[in-house]
């Protein structure tokens, strides 16, 4: 009996069918997912198929920059084209402002064939988190026929968080004893100033006003004490200047030994002054020695006076009443030598 | 370290511009002790410790200066762990003082926090050869000493002249030649005072500067090791924002100017 021709075309075009819905029950139909229509501001998951989500988060209650482990499980409620894919929490504001997100590394966990759990720890950035935001999950459904309204999303439930503060271990202030003393008192209150070096005024002042002051002195010396000013400029003379010398340390001697000493220390003089060449002369060739020089009458008699009373104090006996004390013998050499050094040095008259 | 909300704080608590001296005084010494209180938990001291360096610091910025001030103003600043600007204190204090032995030892322990590249010498200051026992003579002394030595050299040589005593002439010499070596001594320390001054003090402030070629971040750098907060130099020249600087053992470089903290003059620093 031969089938009416429309009945035979219906049979073909459900058999056809058929074989269709076939494919797309086992999974091995490979649809591509539209590129249109996807939202622009979540990340997709790449997952296509019909699927429900749920999160978990582990423990709930913890200290701030301290870790959960949150679990998104996607499951397939009808045979999945397409698995879906980790999605980076990082690319969401909520979670990125809230949370240290650390990736585990972890390998997708499959409970079952229909099932994908993935796993992160977060680390929430402060105490006043209060919970793990929803979680948009953005998949293809190709089990729907307005294919304008194929991607779907969908959102876990908020989970309220207990974020306690971070219990900080103390750690003492570490620095030698020194430090931790605090000076008190009105010392602390002080205007101190660094040292800074004088002006150049100053400077002069400091300079000057020394030198200054020792050249006023000395003339005020020399005009209140005129002989001793003398006396300072006869021990110019070298000749002078040691038999002075010798005069004041033959203060230490005995009597006897002190006249024979002054007799030597003014011929020793008279030697190198006035070249006398005798080494004991008697008074009569001092006048004759001092005359030869030129020398004045009264500084002749001067002399011979003196050797006279060197003769009388070295060989006449003390006990006669006639010696001379070695002090007043002393004193005669010295005005002698004075008067000698004056009479020869004319600058000394002045 | 930011001080921003500190000195926003201690201005609108205290308003330190109203207090008297003595005040300022009282209110960092009960944050100083209250730091010590908190010593076990720096976490919880450090604070008090700024605060404290604050007050010390406003009584500085006052014109405060003394020794036991820029000793407190250091340690404040030690234990709140800012290096650099408690090395500055210590080097303020001992220039002031230079012997004070507290804070020499506190230069040397504040020193000894610092950083240093662990490959080379960058930044390290030299080794002080100096005996410690050896007392630092201050230039007030050496010229206190210098004067009397000159007065008294004239007035031995004047006295010479008028009584020919050898003794005089020798006692008189003597005394210039001190005078002379004093002088000399004296005009050595002008000379690094002087060098002071034109060339100020300088502390890093904070962690891995980088010493550059020239004066913005477009120059390369001269060195490849950065340096770190408390590294001390010299200050050799400023120019747009950036300071050139010389490290202690000569190394010369560019660092931006906010990197650094400079011991200007008191009058210069007072609203350093």
């Amino acid at each position: 009996m031969p089938v009416p021709r429309p009945l035979l075309l219906l049979l073909m075009l459900l058999v056809f069918a058929a074989s269709v819905r076939g494919e797309a029950d086992d999974g091995t139909e490979t649809d591509d997912i539209p590129v249109v229509g996807r939202p622009v501001d979540l990340p997709f998951s790449e997952a296509s198929g019909w699927f429900e989500v749920h999160a978990r988060a582990e423990p709930t209650t913890l200290q701030a920059e301290t870790a959960l482990t949150f679990t998104v499980t996607v499951r397939a409620v009808r045979p999945p084209r397409r698995p879906p894919q980790r999605l980076d929490l990082r690319q969401l504001r909520d979670f990125a402002e809230q949370f240290y997100i650390e990736d585990p590394g972890e390998e997708i966990r499959r409970p079952d064939d229909r099932t994908w759990e993935f796993a992160y720890r977060l680390k929430p950035r402060r105490t006043d988190v209060t919970a793990i935001p929803s979680l948009p999950f953005v998949y293809f459904n190709p089990y729907l026929l307005t294919a304008n309204k194929g991607f779907q999303v969908l959102y876990t439930d908020p989970i309220p968080l207990h974020v306690l503060p971070h219990e900080t271990v103390q750690v003492p202030v570490q620095a030698p004893e020194s430090a931790f003393v605090l000076a008190t008192g009105a010392q602390v209150l002080q205007r101190q100033k660094p040292w800074t070096p004088p002006r150049l005024g100053m400077c002069l002042a400091l300079l000057l006003v020394p030198p200054l002051g020792c050249a006023a002195w000395y003339l005020l010396w020399r005009r209140l004490y005129p002989d001793a000013a003398r006396l300072a400029s006869l021990r110019r003379s070298r000749a002078a200047r040691h038999a002075l010398r010798a005069l004041y340390a033959a203060r230490r001697l005995d009597t006897e030994t002190r006249a024979a000493r002054i007799v030597a220390i003014v011929v020793g003089y008279l030697q190198q002054r006035l070249d006398l060449t005798i080494a004991e002369p008697t008074p009569r060739e001092v006048a004759l020695l001092f005359a030869q020089h030129g020398c004045s009458s009264a500084l002749t008699e001067q002399a011979v006076r003196f050797f006279e009373a060197c003769d009388r104090a070295r060989f006449v006996p003390a006990e006669g009443g006639t010696g001379v004390s070695p002090v007043a013998l002393q004193d005669s050499a010295l005005q002698l030598i004075l008067a000698v050094e004056v009479e020869t040095c004319p600058t000394l008259h002045s | 370290m930011s001080y921003a909300p500190f000195l926003i704080a201690l201005l609108l608590h205290a308003g330190p511009a109203g207090l008297t001296h003595r005040e300022v005084l009282e209110r960092a010494k009960e944050e100083f002790q209250e730091g010590i209180r908190l010593r076990q938990d720096r976490e919880q001291a450090r604070p008090h410790f700024r605060n404290a360096a604050g007050y010390f610091d406003q009584l500085r910025t006052r014109g405060v200066r003394n020794v036991a001030l820029y000793r407190n103003l250091g340690n404040a600043y030690l234990l709140a762990d800012d290096l650099p600007r408690a090395l500055l204190s210590y080097h303020r204090g001992l220039r002031l003082a230079p012997n004070d032995r507290a804070l020499r030892e506190s230069l040397v322990e504040a020193r000894d926090r610092v950083v240093y590249p662990t490959s080379g010498d960058l930044g390290r200051p030299g080794s002080n050869d100096r005996p410690p026992w050896l007392p630092y003579m201050p230039s007030s002394w050496l010229m206190f000493a210098a004067i009397p030595c000159y007065i008294l050299g004239c007035v031995g040589l004047t006295r010479w002249r008028m009584v020919r005593r050898g003794r005089l002439l020798v006692a008189g010499s003597i005394a210039l030649l001190l005078t002379a070596v004093l002088a000399g001594w004296l005009l050595v320390r002008a000379e690094e005072q002087s060098e002071r001054q034109g060339h100020p003090l300088v502390v890093i402030a904070r962690d891995g500067v980088l010493l550059r070629r020239g004066n913005g971040e477009a120059f390369p750098t001269r060195y490849d090791t950065p340096v770190n907060r408390g590294v001390e130099g010299r200050l050799r020249f400023a120019r747009g924002g950036w300071v050139q600087i010389e490290l202690s053992g000569g190394e010369i470089g560019w660092v931006p100017g906010d990197s650094v903290l400079i011991d200007r003059s008191p009058s210069e620093s007072k609203n350093h």
